[in-house]
């Protein structure tokens, strides 16, 4: 079997097709709010995050509403609870994360346990994934969600982007610190349900991590590291899934693999070159006086 | 004819008071510094210094007056003319901008809706840069500069926002000698071009030899005028509350 032949069989079919698009609606989504997320040490906040819808889809399933629309909720209530609770100077914002986090974490296993003869088995699919399941009413609305997603982070990008390298600066040029924060929230959010059918809630922080984080690795600049990490993003997205069908393994476990095993690679690719500028120095330092 | 606004101060504080809770930081204090005036701030550790600045760019709430060209600027809103280089500045230096990046930030105030730099924005940047002596230095990883580079960058960035208001909160410590020497001539440089400059230090012996005129300061302002008569022993007794030898000063206070 050629390359082409492995990556393109899959792909006959319909359901096949729609998987991929999501996969890569992820591949898109995740990374953009990644970077913002990696660069502010808050990966965290998008694990919180994740843990945190399960109130939403579990009170969307019991209500017979739209799981996506749950899990926004969910997402909105999150972050308005931390813009809340961190505007008293005593509380810390990681303080803050882990006591939300947890409460909402704690609404949905209520939730969960008040029909587990019939709720259980569904919601797996959410925690892990059932990509095979995306209708095309779906993904119209991912599409609609990760086309806000590229909105907001092009049109806050160069302010999330001052304010996180110079927050003080940043508000004594006019940027509104607090509510790039909530913005930034709400796009973890919205990247977070994006991921939902496709990785699951419980790895869908891997899609905005682990291709960010790797982007940071080779480069200096944010421009570039975002466009680096929805490569990478998309390519983990496509490979992991193409992977999965033909290794028979759940698609959004493999995935989050592909794009863990993407940043190992690229890490080892990076010591020789490190291992190399030390050794040079070494050999160059000792400069026999004259 | 000389308007009102041109005889105005290019800073005025006037009756400027903070508390912090119940605690009061700063009261009565007032002054004034001319276009193109460079001064030094002094005061021991704790004196309110770092406040006074942050109460003039807007960043404490306070009472009293402060005025930028004769303007009276508004509690907590955007002083766009005056720019604080802080004591630590809170930049993340492992963050992934370049020098040019960090400096196109003081061009903030001219993009507003816009959110893009345009040609004239790049250009003010260059021009920031090549004044400060970092010309060559956009592209550079600003994690990459030296501790006086990036006090020099900070400084491009204020000269970006076309700020003619300059408070530098002990922004030479840490710098060398031929560092220190440099930043003060550019800093006398820029007032000759009109700049206003405010600078805060611990350095008795520099505010005495390198400054015309020293505010001396602990929780309201104790002497204002030229080194000679603000930095007398008498005077300084009073602000740091123990006798110190204006000459000397230097390693008991730093």
């Amino acid at each position: 079997m050629t390359v082409l032949h492995w990556l393109t069989d899959p792909y006959s079919s319909e359901f096949m097709r729609h998987a991929l698009l999501a996969a890569v609606m992820v591949g898109i989504a995740g990374p953009l709010v990644g970077v913002w997320i990696v660069l502010r040490r808050l990966a965290y906040l998008g694990d919180a995050m994740s843990h945190s819808l399960l109130a939403g889809v579990a009170g969307a399933y019991l209500l017979g509403a739209s799981i996506t629309a749950g899990a926004l909720v969910a997402g909105l209530v999150m972050a308005a609870a931390i813009a809340a609770f961190t505007l008293h100077p005593r509380l810390r914002a990681d303080a803050v994360i882990g006591a939300v986090e947890t409460a909402l974490f704690a609404v949905g296993i209520i939730l969960v346990s008040t029909r587990s003869d019939r709720i259980g088995v569904d919601l797996s699919a959410y925690l892990f994934g059932q990509i095979t399941t995306v209708t095309t009413d779906d993904l119209r609305l991912n599409a609609a969600l990760v086309a806000a997603v590229v909105v907001a982070v092009s049109w806050f990008g160069p302010d999330v982007r001052a304010a996180t390298f110079d927050p003080v600066h940043a508000r004594l040029s006019g940027i509104r610190v607090a509510g790039l924060e909530i913005v930034l929230l709400v796009m973890l959010a919205v990247a977070i349900v994006v991921s939902l059918q496709t990785v699951g809630l419980l790895m869908s922080v891997s899609m905005l991590v682990t291709p960010a984080a790797t982007a940071r690795l080779v480069t200096s600049r944010t421009t570039t590291m975002t466009a680096v990490a929805v490569t990478v993003g998309v390519f983990a997205a496509v490979v992991g899934l193409t992977a999965s069908y033909h290794l028979d393994t759940p698609p959004g476990a493999t995935v989050a693999l592909t794009a863990a095993a993407v940043l190992a690679a690229t890490f080892l690719a990076h010591l020789p070159r490190r291992a190399h500028r030390h050794r040079r120095t070494a050999f160059v330092a000792p400069t026999p006086a004259p | 004819m000389v308007t009102a606004e041109r005889a105005a101060p290019a800073l005025e504080v006037r009756d400027l008071a903070v508390r912090y809770g119940s605690r009061s930081v700063l009261s009565g204090v007032s002054f004034g510094l001319q276009r193109g005036e460079v001064a030094a701030l002094v005061g021991p550790n704790g004196a309110g210094k770092s406040t006074l600045y942050k109460a003039v760019v807007g960043l404490v709430a306070h009472d009293g007056v402060v005025a930028i060209h004769g303007t009276a600027c508004h509690h907590r809103s955007p002083r766009w003319n005056a720019a604080y280089l802080p004591q630590r500045i809170e930049a993340d230096l492992d963050f992934p901008i370049t020098v040019g990046q960090a400096v196109l930030a003081g061009r903030r105030r001219f993009l507003r809706a816009r959110r893009w730099a345009r040609t004239e924005d790049r250009d003010a940047v260059h021009a920031a840069l090549a004044r400060v002596g970092l010309d060559g230095f956009a592209s550079r990883p600003i994690g990459s500069l030296s501790g006086g580079e990036l006090q020099r960058a900070y400084l491009a960035r204020a000269l970006a926002q076309d700020a003619d208001v300059l408070l530098l909160d002990e922004a030479l410590s840490g710098v060398d000698g031929p560092g220190t020497r440099a930043m003060l001539h550019l800093l006398h440089d820029l007032a000759g071009s009109g700049a206003t400059v405010l600078v805060a230090t611990h350095d008795l012996a520099l505010a005495r030899r390198r400054f015309d005129r020293c505010l001396t300061l602990n929780g309201r302002l104790i002497g204002d005028g030229p080194p000679g008569r603000t930095l007398d022993g008498e005077r300084l007794e009073a602000v740091f509350g123990s006798h110190l030898d204006p000459d000397h000063a230097l390693e008991v206070v730093a």
